[in-house]
């Protein structure tokens, strides 16, 4: 359910009208413009008994529109109630052992939303996919704010929080698309020395001069520290996997030093490229994830929901065709499911097991997932 | 161009892989990278490290780190299986999907289809990789490539696990080298651990302390100090011959323990010698040192006091004997042979179970010897054999004996001849039985006596009370009168004996009833006064505003007490005062603590006779009992009643000044205030009434005069009733008849009293084992009632009885609310006689038979009331309350007598208020019935006067 007025009541009305049994959990995705009243609504869902979850995100899709206000809600039955982590950027992430995954004939999924710009984040993914692995879908994506800065972005009856995530084993089956339709511009290139998210050497040279050196060579333009972000946004790196689509790193700042700071870890002597794409090349992406959830699925396809985890710097790199690329993901659904409209967030990172694969964090990705009721 | 970049990805991403080797010296941490990077980027699903293992020559590879955990599923592989067979052979080896051996080398879960890659790492061990999505295996260059990788990987894994063996037995030896080293120091003895060369390498504080060397340890530490003359000089009281021994012992190098040497300050160290080898090396050696300077004193001690104990123990006249756990004497002790007639060497090594224990106490020892098994001591009593044959009594008191490890190896006993206490114990036991049997006799003569006595009695004087009733002239009456105060009077002695033995069988129950303790003392002021009337005497009464509530307690019995005590003061004085008073010690705890005192001014006791009056049978002097008569057990019996209550009997008097006999009881305070209770219950009377006339009642009783009695009071309550004449015609009626009531006569031909209600309450198909049975009989002894209520009777009430007390009895088994009956209780009535002893001057005659024919009257009285109440007869019932009227007047029962005025004036008016009359007339009915049982105990005091005025 698309709540374009996000104020309290009206949240509270649309909560009520889901109606929520005993053994079902809500889901709350909030445009971060929205969140003025997170604690009140903490405090409604708990009076009421109700389970719950959700996170602060700088945008929200619905169908084809893009929304920087408002809120979506959803309700999905669940097996036990959201688990939260907290203090991801501690490594010890205690209690993680305690995820509980009922037996199940069918395949459940969980739906991972955590701090987008906590520390940690793959060694939290690892330790995730060690216990559990392939036993479940994963699909989620990092919360937080537009802006950047690290702030409280996940909620659930316990609280608010920053630094955290929250994971939910909902009963649905899924069918996942992951594709982000950047292609190798240069390299390849070895991030010679790294710590977490930030790249120290490219090469055994400062990673900005190197960087910059690309990316002014193919734009023909001069980069600097100051106009850093309105050129990295087109040229992301890229970590090389063998006969699979790299892993995008999304460049989002560079200090003093010249070392560059990315959403997600890019471990020391990881082999990178530097990406590019195009708008078509990025909408194209955006049909075929869903495309790749279509041919996974059981025939006839049928989702009773279509979840779509869309980077937040996707629209910035299409700009006005970043609709377009809704549109695909629609198109693609609605061949089978005409009244359907996908939902969705604008993410910092996104999360897919991805196949038979490692559960993994992206950048600039778009992760679809279809929820089915068997 | 192509190929090249193809090239350079491949060198990129092998110089990843490579560098991922080795990141840690932590074996697991080091795979985990390695791992994790490998899976990343060669897009695999898993991959896993195995090692060699070694089981008996047997080889197998154990799962060592997979990544992700959650696909182990398998955790071993055999190094017989073919593939790992060819891997021994080749560095590397893939296998897939469709190769026959794929299915046997899966160990992981949710393997459907792929290729395993295995690489060998060294000598130590396997990795396996998967891919599912290579279903041909993997390509051979790849595999090349990564096989140098790999082998890096094996190197660094080595290293790993041998910096990790090395790391814990550096650990392991650190370890033990500090528990070592605390061991030495912590140690109660003095360590000095010495190298070849005689330098100290280790000591400890306790070595420093117990030689008294004034350093520290580790300021030996690298000194030569056992072979010092100069430094051990001062210590050893003989220092020369320590230093020569010693140098004769490390020339020897073989081991010493158990040494003892003397220090300077008279302090005895035990010492030990260790030489250390290392093989044929000597390393050094090790010196022990341990005071035992206490050990040894306790040890002379002991052995002192050991000898000590052995004289007395020899010379007391208790047998001691050590056995081992066979019982095999291991040392009998002289006063124990002297006991038993044995020589030491006559027992040493028999068995004396067999030889001393008289048989059947064999069981007896066994139990002991399990007890004695868990340690544990105890005291018992057997009979053992002499040599000559005869038995004694012996009591053991035994005890186990332990081993220095603890361990019980036998037991010692100390043995006492019981034998004369046994005998006197047997004496004894048989003098009880039959004192037991003689009381036993005596109370069973009491019983028969009671009952034989006071059954005719109770004939007599009902038969007496017909006689009066049947017109006599008067004469006749003289003698009737006479008749009735005689078997009164005797009725009165036997009472007393009776209440004697009660009390000496200790089967004397008291009662707890509510009563007015001032309204009862001035009766008996009433009584006693008009009793010395002829005398110039005054009776006067005491009694202390402060009892303000009725008391809870025995009327009866300090009826009883106090009239014993004046009757003695009538009896003994002939001029002056006699004084009954109640003054309140204390009031606490719902209790009054109330003085009671009856004070004459007669002849006295003499001081040294004093002691003697509360004796059996005892007065002042003989010539008191001719001159005054009396059986001498008045007194007995007061100062028994009084202690009985938790009383003490007090007397003071002086010959020819007077006496004052005083006691102290606790009586319960009701809580109810004597004042305001009075006017209370003219409605719960008509209530009781009503109960009462509703009942059924079964009569069982076989002689004629006493029917006649029961049926003239059931008669009196308006109620239906039926008499049989024995038990087993009572048991017959039960069955077929329900009653609200039985009323069982004890003692009677066929079937008895106890026997019928058996009966009665055994056969739950008879529609009365639920009806309340009284008990009525003359014997009154505990074990009597006990029979009769352990037979499922409810009460017990001793002829003669009054009808009140019967009433009372009655409607405590009906289904009468609570607060009527308890109301009923209460009711408070007031009667005097003085009024009648005026008008008839004195005359206790006259005053009996105004009583006696009130008694007799009433009944009929308030019959006919009743009827004219229910016949709506009011100027029948006015007639009768103005006759009731002035016999209310006669006996000044004042509150009856207004209220009779106030009855007869209403029922005069046009209107009558039935239900205030009927009321009234209840109240007035149940008055009566209270004040005849008052005028009963009244009429005792005066068939007593009658008697001795004549």
């Amino acid at each position: 359910m698309l709540l374009k007025n996000a104020d309290i009541k009206t949240v509270e009305q649309g909560i009520n009208a889901l109606d929520v049994q005993q053994g079902e959990t809500v889901m709350v995705l909030l445009a971060e413009k929205s969140a003025n009243e997170i604690r009140t609504l903490i405090d409604f869902f708990n009076r009421r008994n109700i389970s719950f979850f959700g996170g602060l995100f700088p945008g929200l899709v619905h169908g084809t529109e893009r929304l920087e206000e408002g809120c979506i809600i959803k309700k999905f039955k669940t097996a036990a109630a959201p688990f939260l982590v907290k203090n991801l950027s501690d490594k010890k992430l205690e209690g993680l052992n305690r995820i509980h995954i009922p037996a199940a004939e069918k395949k459940m999924t969980i739906i991972i939303l955590l701090d987008g710009l906590a520390s940690n984040i793959n060694h939290f993914l690892e330790g995730l996919n060690n216990i559990i692995g392939d036993r479940v879908n994963f699909i989620g994506g990092g919360a937080g704010s537009g802006s950047l800065q690290q702030q409280l972005c996940l909620f659930n009856n316990e609280g608010f929080f920053m630094d955290a995530a929250i994971c939910c084993v909902i009963e649905n089956n899924s069918n996942l698309g992951v594709r982000h339709g950047w292609k190798k511009l240069a390299g390849p290139l070895v991030a010679t020395a790294s710590d977490g998210p930030r790249i120290i050497q490219l090469n055994w040279q400062n990673a900005f001069d190197v960087y910059k050196s690309y990316m002014e060579s193919d734009c023909g333009k001069t980069v600097t520290k100051k106009n850093f972000l309105e050129h990295t946004k087109d040229y992301p790196f890229g970590i090389f996997r063998e006969n699979a689509d790299e892993i995008v790193r999304d460049p989002i700042g560079v200090n003093e030093q010249g070392d560059v700071t990315c959403i997600g870890e890019v471990p020391a002597n990881t082999v990178l490229h530097i990406l590019k794409s195009s708008s078509e090349m990025l909408i194209e992406a955006a049909a075929d994830a869903m495309k790749e959830c279509k041919s996974n699925a059981k025939q006839p396809f049928n989702p009773e929901k279509t979840f779509v985890v869309d980077c937040i710097t996707r629209p910035s790199a299409l700009g006005d065709r970043f609709s377009e690329e809704l549109e695909a993901i629609r198109n693609q659904l609605n061949i089978q499911q005409p009244e359907q409209e996908p939902f969705g967030i604008l993410s910092l990172g996104e999360i897919s097991s991805y196949g038979d694969g490692l559960l993994e964090f992206f950048n600039k990705t778009i992760v679809v997932g279809t929820f089915h009721a068997d | 161009m192509t190929d090249n970049i193809k090239i350079i990805q491949d060198i990129c991403l092998l110089y990843e892989l490579s560098l991922a080797v080795g990141s840690s010296l932590d074996a697991h941490e080091n795979c985990k990278h390695f791992l994790r990077t490998l899976i990343s980027r060669k897009s695999l699903n898993f991959a896993s490290v195995w090692l060699h293992r070694e089981d008996g020559g047997n080889g197998y590879c154990e799962l060592f780190y997979i990544t992700p955990a959650y696909r182990a599923n398998k955790r071993y592989l055999s190094c017989a299986h073919p593939v790992l067979k060819e891997l021994s052979k080749k560095p590397y080896l893939t296998i897939g999907h469709a190769d026959a051996a794929f299915k046997s080398i899966i160990t992981e879960k949710n393997v459907q289809k792929g290729s395993y890659a295995l690489f060998r790492l060294g000598k130590i061990g396997i990795l396996t990789i998967f891919s599912s999505s290579k279903i041909e295996g993997f390509g051979n260059t790849e595999l090349a490539q990564l096989k140098n990788v790999v082998d890096k990987f094996a190197i660094s894994l080595e290293g790993c696990l041998a910096h990790s063996q090395l790391k814990d037995e550096i650990d392991n030896r650190e370890i033990a080298q500090t528990r070592l080293t605390n061991l030495i120091t912590n140690l109660q003895a003095g360590i000095l651990f010495e190298n070849e060369k005689r330098e100290v390498i280790l000591t400890n504080h306790t070595f420093c302390e117990t030689l008294n060397i004034p350093l520290k340890p580790e300021e030996l530490i690298g000194q030569n100090i056992s072979g010092k003359e100069a430094l051990v000089k001062d210590i050893f009281s003989n220092s020369k011959d320590y230093l020569e021994g010693v140098n004769e012992i490390l020339e020897k190098k073989e081991l010493v323990t158990g040494k003892f040497v003397e220090l300077a300050n008279g302090k005895i160290l035990e010492w030990d010698f260790i030489p250390l080898f290392s093989g044929p090396r000597y390393l050094g050696h090790l010196w022990q040192f341990n005071d035992v300077t206490a050990r040894r004193k306790a040890q002379q001690v002991i052995q002192e006091s050991e000898e000590k104990y052995r004289g007395i123990i020899e010379n007391m006249e208790l047998g001691l004997l050590e056995v081992d756990l066979e019982h095999n004497i291991l040392r009998p002790y002289k006063y124990f042979c002297e006991m038993l007639g044995y020589t030491a060497e006559e027992l040493i090594g028999k068995n004396a179970l067999r030889l001393l224990v008289v048989e059947e106490y064999h069981e007896k020892m066994r139990t002991q010897d399990e007890i004695r098994r868990y340690g544990t001591s105890s005291v018992y009593e057997v009979q053992l054999k002499k040599k000559d044959g005869s038995l004694m009594w012996a009591l053991i008191s035994g005890a186990p004996i332990t081993d220095s490890k603890g361990n019980i190896v036998g037991s010692i006993g100390v043995h006492y001849d019981l034998t004369d206490r046994k005998r006197l114990e047997t004496d004894l036991a048989e003098a009880k039985y039959i004192a037991e049997q003689a009381r036993k006799t005596e109370r069973q003569f009491l019983v028969n006596m009671s009952h034989e006595i006071r059954t005719p009695m109770n004939a007599v004087i009902g038969m007496a009370y017909l006689l009066g009733e049947s017109d006599p002239t008067p004469v006749q009456k003289d003698y009737i009168d006479s008749l009735r105060f005689s078997a009164d009077t005797l009725l009165g002695i036997i009472d007393n004996i009776l209440d004697f033995s009660k009390i000496e069988a200790g089967e004397l129950q008291f009662e707890e009833k509510k009563f007015n303790l001032k309204e009862l003392l001035a009766a008996l002021q009433q009584t006693f006064q008009f009793k010395v009337r002829n005398k110039a005497i005054s009776v006067n009464m005491s009694f202390d505003p402060l009892i303000e509530n009725f008391v809870v307690g025995d009327p009866h019995r300090l009826n009883q007490i106090l009239t014993n005590l004046l009757g003695n003061a009538s009896k003994f004085t002939d001029r002056g005062t006699i004084a009954i008073g109640a003054r309140m010690v204390a009031h606490r705890e719902g209790h009054y603590s109330i003085e009671f005192s009856v004070q004459d001014t007669g002849i006295g006791i003499p001081s040294e006779k004093l002691q003697d009056v509360f004796k059996n049978f005892k007065q002042a002097n003989a010539q008191v009992a001719r001159e005054y008569g009396g059986t001498g057990l008045g007194l007995t019996i007061v100062k028994q009643l009084v202690e009985l209550q938790g009383g003490s009997m007090q007397v003071k008097s002086k010959p020819d000044q007077g006496s004052t006999f005083s006691f102290v009881l606790s009586l319960k305070d009701s809580g109810i205030q004597v004042a305001n209770h009075s006017e209370k219950s003219a409605m719960n009377v008509n209530h009781s009434r009503q109960y009462l006339q509703r009942m059924n009642v079964l009569v069982v009783e076989d002689n004629a005069m006493n029917q006649k009695l029961i049926s003239k009071i059931l008669e009196s309550w308006g109620c239906r009733y039926e008499i049989v004449n024995n038990g087993k015609k009572a048991v017959s009626i039960t069955e077929s008849n329900q009653y609200d009531l039985i009323l069982m006569d004890i003692h009677m031909p066929e079937m008895g009293g106890v026997e019928a209600a058996r009966h009665i309450r055994e056969n739950k198909q008879n529609p009365n084992c639920q009806t309340p049975i009284v008990a009525l009989t003359a014997a009154a002894l505990l074990e009597e009632k006990k029979r009769a209520l352990e037979a499922g009777m409810n009460e017990f009430l001793t002829r003669p009885f009054s009808p009140s007390r019967l009433e009372e009895c009655a409607l405590r088994f009906l289904d009468v609310p609570d607060a009527i009956n308890r109301d009923f209780y209460e009711l408070e009535i007031k009667v005097d006689l003085n009024y009648l002893f005026e008008f008839g001057n004195g005359d206790h005659f006259f005053v009996k038979d105004m009583v006696d024919t009130f008694n007799a009257e009433m009944p009929g009285v308030i019959k006919d009331i009743q009827t004219g109440f229910v016949e709506s007869n009011w100027p029948k019932v006015a007639k009768i309350v103005h006759k009731l009227k002035s016999n209310f007047m006669m006996f000044g029962m004042t509150a009856q007598h207004a209220k009779s005025v106030e009855l007869e004036k209403s029922l005069k008016q046009a209107k009558v208020d039935e239900q205030e009359v009927a009321e009234t007339i209840e109240w007035l009915a149940r008055s009566i019935e209270t004040a005849q049982s008052i005028l009963e105990q009244q009429t005792a005091v005066l068939r007593t006067e009658a008697v001795s005025n004549k």
